[in-house]
């Protein structure tokens, strides 16, 4: 029994240690140098698919708690519009919908990152975000009406710094040039549109052959064809 | 355990007759502060008959086609004033809707005109249905000719009382002193009344016989303005001679960003083919308190449509001056649907007239899903009442609305009625909570409580009333709580007061909770303030309470807590210090031996 004890308590420390190391210092040691961090993240193998699921895990926790728990006077949401299956979708959804397209653009122009490097990457890049959005949890509970620009200013630097580590990634990911690395971010928003316009017109199309299907279905029941 | 099930339906029964006595109001539906439709409570409701011709004490064909009702309140007493344009009559009415005059004719003689030229006077020349007009000449008496306006005012400079006609078919308004009426015919209650006054088309700007006044009324200085059919510039205004002024309160067509791109790029060809936009003309305008108070239809530009200015409130120098400050802006329906799809009614609410009562609450009617839609003095919709039917105490085309009192009537052309309106209980209080915010008083005292007796009073301490837990009610035209004996009279209480048995009456009127928060806000309860403002959605409010609260929170709180945090840092290093002292010693003896 007490040895049990000792394993699991060996181990909760061996996860804490893991989870300091991984999840909160190194992504801040990228965020502090963003071309060595990556480096690391690429090279050393640093980077972990585990650490990255655990980033998108806290990311919909995070999104969720903000809809309900961000201050009344920021917050225009109301409870009974919070669904968190469609929560947990739209976050999987942009960060696969946004590594397909950057996989998709990079392939063509020579980039050296693979798929799984190139998910990671997009997973590291939401810790500024995370901490910005559970930072404004907190401020928008604490702020008054006119000192909600410094909310405005955390969540806005979340935003800023995604949108930095991101730049720096595909830089190191893809073994680019600061031009190239620029097309490659434009080529990918366009990427990303072209499939979401795809989804949404496979979408259309399936909706029209289901309704085609179905309406057969129905004149054949009522017809007593069968 | 058969025992235990009996018990528990016992129970439960007995649940449900107690809860569910005391909804006694239609369920309506309100616009939530996001604008969306909700259940809620109606605030006005038929109770009787509408006035028929037959119950009015006139023909059956008297009240053929009813264009407008004015309803005029002097120290003398209420009088109904209705015209109906196929009979060319105006009836007058006492406000128990007994005939006290019934007027076809004008006596006219043109050496007793104030301000006008008798050369362009018209009157009806024979009464065939094609009603043809024609020039007055020299005879005495001068017919109306579809009258579809009227209006009553004295004005406070010359104390004239005078009775402006819009005499549509005539292209001319007819004005005429109150107190000219002479009885004819007692047994019909026929009469007539002297013109003193008529306003002819300002040639300058209009053909002779373009000019079709609709509406017309008079401000406290006498100017005359009118609204007609056909212009588009705005509605006129008259100076008390009769000659034109200028057009004020235009309801300018705006573009959408979207629509100008187009139009910059459209052909000629295509251009032609867009419809033609024109300012929209009024519909009705209603003057209180040196405003006008106008609506008119949206304007629809192709697929956009511009719901924003159906109501405004005019200043004297012309510019818009409604205060729109609710949850949603004044507009009567706030989500419709846009455009036809073949299943009903679709479009903006179509409003045809709109009143005001005393304390500034405005009501406006909607011919296109026949409602009305009542709004205060800051814009907050109140409430929303009556429906388009074909049963008779529903609204099918009305003409005008008009406040009677606290009841309102509505006129209704397809009808041929005047359907009265009456508040229910809690369109009542609502109106009485109004009210009292008009007058600033919103809040009250707490009611201080005696603890030897265990009464609670508020003002004068020999009115004492068990307070909050006592129901309201009415009689005899006045509010109290408690009862008559022991009960006070509603001109003590505040706004807050109302608005808290509104809340009880039907929790989904979030309006309400705004009232009862500034009430805790008053009185320093900031976190109950706070959870109304929340309820009421209102930003602002909560916001100011939440920084009362929070500084508070600090105020009190921050001194503990520096002085915890600094024992903490002072306690944490004196204890590593002499940690530190100790282990050093040990280290240091520890290492000593390692070393040999």
């Amino acid at each position: 029994m007490k040895e049990k004890c000792k394993i699991v308590g060996q181990k909760i420390v061996q996860f804490l240690k893991f989870f300091y190391e991984e999840v909160i210092k190194f992504p801040a040691y990228i965020l502090a140098h963003p071309l060595k961090g990556f480096e690391e993240f690429k090279r050393y193998k640093k980077g972990k698919v585990s650490v990255s699921l655990i980033f998108m895990v806290l990311m919909i926790i995070v999104n969720v708690l903000s809809f309900q728990y961000n201050g009344f006077l920021v917050n225009d949401n109301e409870i009974k519009d919070l669904n968190t299956l469609s929560q947990i979708a739209y976050i999987v959804g942009i960060i696969l919908v946004i590594t397909v397209g950057n996989w998709s653009v990079t392939t063509l122009f020579d980039g050296k990152g693979n798929m799984k490097e190139i998910f990671m990457m997009v997973c590291y890049c939401l810790y500024p975000l995370i901490w910005a959005t559970g930072v404004g949890i907190l401020l928008s509970n604490v702020l008054a009406q006119d000192e909600m620009a410094l909310f405005t200013l955390v969540i806005a630097l979340g935003g800023f710094l995604t949108a930095y580590m991101f730049f720096f990634g595909v830089i190191s990911i893809h073994e680019y040039g600061l031009i190239q690395c620029v097309l490659t971010i434009l080529a990918t928003i366009l990427a990303v549109l072209i499939i979401l316009f795809a989804c949404l017109l496979f979408f259309d199309l399936f909706q029209r052959m289901y309704g085609f299907i179905y309406t057969i279905y129905q004149e054949i029941t009522l017809r007593d064809l069968l | 355990m058969k025992n235990k099930i009996k018990i528990c339906i016992c129970i439960l029964v007995a649940l449900l007759t107690i809860t569910g006595t005391q909804v006694q109001a239609a369920t309506g539906y309100t616009y939530d502060h996001r604008g969306d439709a909700i259940y809620s409570t109606e605030g006005l409701t038929v109770n009787e008959t509408p006035y028929l011709a037959s119950t009015l004490g006139l023909n059956p064909d008297d009240l053929n086609s009813p264009s407008d009702l004015f309803v005029y309140k002097d120290d003398e007493g209420t009088l109904i004033y209705l015209l109906d344009d196929s009979k060319d009559t105006l009836f007058v009415f006492n406000d128990q809707f007994q005939l006290l005059q019934r007027v076809s004719h004008l006596r006219y003689n043109p050496n007793e005109l104030y301000a006008t030229d008798p050369s362009l006077v018209q009157t009806k020349t024979s009464n065939e249905s094609s009603k043809p007009t024609g020039l007055i000449g020299d005879a005495d008496v001068l017919n109306l000719n579809t009258p579809s306006g009227i209006h009553r005012a004295v004005n406070p400079n010359t104390k004239e009382d005078l009775i402006y006609i819009c005499d549509k078919g005539n292209h001319q308004i007819v004005v005429f002193k109150a107190d000219s009426y002479q009885e004819e015919n007692p047994e019909t209650k026929e009469g007539s009344y002297q013109v003193y006054q008529v306003v002819s088309a300002p040639l300058e700007q209009l053909g002779k016989n373009t000019f079709d006044p609709k509406e017309v009324l008079s401000d406290s200085a006498g100017r005359i303005y009118v609204i007609a059919d056909k212009i588009n510039d705005g509605i006129m205004q008259f100076s008390k001679e009769g000659q034109f002024n200028s057009y004020t309160g235009v309801n300018y067509v705006t573009l959408s960003a979207w629509d100008i791109f187009w139009r910059n790029f459209a052909t000629q060809a295509q251009r032609e083919k867009m419809t033609t936009l024109y300012n929209t003309s009024f519909t009705d305008m209603v003057y209180k308190d040196h405003m006008l108070y106008t609506t008119s239809y949206a304007i629809s530009v192709t697929k956009e449509v511009n719901d924003g200015i159906m109501i405004k409130k005019i200043n004297p120098s012309g510019k818009d001056v409604l205060r729109r400050n609710g949850y949603n802006a004044p507009k009567g329906d706030n989500k419709y649907i846009k455009t036809d799809d073949g299943k009903g009614t679709y479009g903006p609410s179509k409003l045809e007239s709109v009143t005001v009562n005393e304390y500034g609450v405005y009501t406006v009617v909607d011919s296109n899903r026949g409602r009305l839609f009542t709004y205060d003095n800051e814009g907050n919709l109140l409430y929303i009442s009556g429906e388009r039917g074909d049963l008779i105490d529903k609204i099918s085309n009305p003409v005008a609305v008009q406040y009677l009192g606290e009841d309102l009537l509505v006129l209704d052309k397809n009808r041929r009625a005047i359907i009265k309106f009456e508040p229910t209980k809690i369109g009542s209080l609502i109106n009485r909570a109004v009210e009292q915010e008009y007058n600033g008083r919103t809040t009250r005292e707490e009611p201080k409580v005696n603890t030897r007796t265990k009464t609670w009073w508020i003002g004068k301490e020999d009115t004492k009333i068990a307070f909050s837990e006592q129901e309201f009610y009415e009689q005899d035209g006045t509010w109290w709580i408690g009862d008559t004996n022991t009960g006070i009279e509603a001109e003590e209480l505040a706004a807050v007061d109302y608005w808290e048995q509104v809340v009880k009456l039907n929790a989904n009127y979030e309006y309400a909770y705004i009232g009862i928060g500034k009430m805790y806000q008053n009185r320093g309860e900031y976190k109950q303030a706070m959870k109304y403002f929340k309820l009421g959605a209102d930003r602002y409010y909560y916001g100011k309470a939440f920084k009362q609260y929070r500084d508070a929170k600090i105020r009190k709180y921050f001194g503990p807590v520096v002085i915890t945090v600094a024992v903490l840092i002072v306690g944490g290093v004196v204890f590593s210090a002499v940690r530190r002292k100790k282990l050093g010693i040990k280290r240091e003896e520890e290492t000593g031996i390692g070393d040999e």
